[in-house]
């Protein structure tokens, strides 16, 4: 009779030890980089300036694409990495962008007036190449390869070894 | 890494309320479709939807993804500017004539299954599809089996007190009352 209660505890209680221990393998709050590795969405916006800026005519170069607000405290932490980032690759012909997301042009404008810029930043109109590359928040940076294709997506804050890491490999 | 993703969504909070003010001016005008040409890699399947239809089809829609700021809502029920911008999105896909699974392709393929409020119905999610309906199942052949073994065991027990005595217990009753019932009967019948 024991054996039958301990072998009933047990099927009913190893699945569910089995599925809990699974459960550690996941992070709820992570966010998914279903975009890696996938052709990198288009798009075709205007600058802060007003020029117009589209992906296609960016092919053959690696893209650094950065989503970023003037209100988000972990950009402006990120700002000084992406400058000098900006500046050692220009020369290697590393196209870094930035994409304003919900946030108000002349926000953005002012915060690189103040923090400095090396690079254009992009409207985005009703988020629509946010949610292409499914933005859920800001900062999440993208870097895309010279064929287009999405190698790296970084949410949150980028690290100067991070970018130097990647870009090393793309180029 | 935590410490820095703690911090950015901390980020993705409060824009929700201080993207709210000027979301009247910004979003209300509706996304046209001109430069993009075809949003998706895959045409249409279908012919645009009747306005009516397509109001109907975006609410479904939107009720079934969850709005990436505000976890734990979905687009449809979220005020923030994001919700809005892919309930945005979700209407002009389907007035195009995507289908409604093109459309959560679409969504899946950015923001991958955790944009699906409603976990999907293979792999490994399956399993919670099939949870309760195993327990239920495993529930009622215990029950059952429980039912079988407890039906006979009233009838047993009688058995088991059927010494050869125990009539003997019953029997003093069993006689007065058919003794009392027989002369009720009797009386009845003479009176």
């Amino acid at each position: 009779m024991n054996w039958k209660v301990l072998a009933a505890g047990g099927a009913l209680v190893l699945p569910l030890i089995w599925v809990l221990n699974r459960g550690f393998d996941f992070d709820p709050r992570a966010l998914p980089n279903a975009l890696e590795g996938k052709p990198a969405p288009s798009f075709a916006l205007s600058t802060l300036d007003g020029e117009p800026m589209s992906l296609k005519s960016l092919e053959g170069s690696p893209v650094v694409l950065n989503f970023w607000a003037s209100w988000c405290v972990p950009c402006l932490a990120e700002h000084p990495t992406l400058l000098e980032a900006a500046e050692r690759y220009k020369g290697r012909g590393v196209v870094f962008l930035g994409v304003l997301y919900g946030d108000e042009a002349q926000n953005g404008t002012d915060f690189l007036k103040k923090h400095g810029a090396a690079y254009p930043t992009l409207l985005d109109p009703a988020q629509r190449t946010a949610i292409d590359y499914g933005v859920a928040g800001v900062p999440e940076t993208f870097f895309i390869s010279r064929t287009g294709q999405i190698v790296k997506k970084v949410v949150g804050p980028v690290s100067p070894g991070l970018v130097v890491e990647t870009l090393e490999a793309l180029l | 890494m935590s410490l820095l993703l703690a911090g950015w969504l901390m980020c993705a909070g409060p824009r929700v309320q201080a993207a709210e003010p000027e979301q009247g001016v910004e979003v209300t005008a509706p996304v046209k479709d001109e430069d993009a040409g075809q949003p998706l890699a895959v045409p249409p399947l279908e012919d645009p939807p009747s306005p009516g239809v397509r109001a109907e089809r975006t609410a479904a829609l939107a009720s079934q993804l969850r709005c990436p700021v505000c976890q734990g809502l979905s687009i449809g029920a979220s005020p923030s500017e994001t919700a809005r911008a892919m309930k945005d999105r979700v209407e002009e896909l389907v007035g195009l004539g995507y289908s409604d699974d093109q459309i959560l392709d679409y969504f899946v393929g950015r923001y991958g299954t955790w944009v699906l409020l409603a976990p999907p119905r293979h792999g490994f999610t399956w399993l919670l599809w099939m949870a309760p309906a195993v327990g239920l199942s495993a529930g009622l052949l215990w029950v059952l089996s429980r039912a079988r073994v407890g039906g006979g065991a009233p009838a047993e027990t009688p058995k088991a007190g059927s010494s050869p005595d125990a009539p003997t217990a019953v029997d003093p009753f069993r006689a007065r009352i058919l003794a009392e019932l027989g002369e009720g009967a009797e009386e009845q019948r003479r009176s």
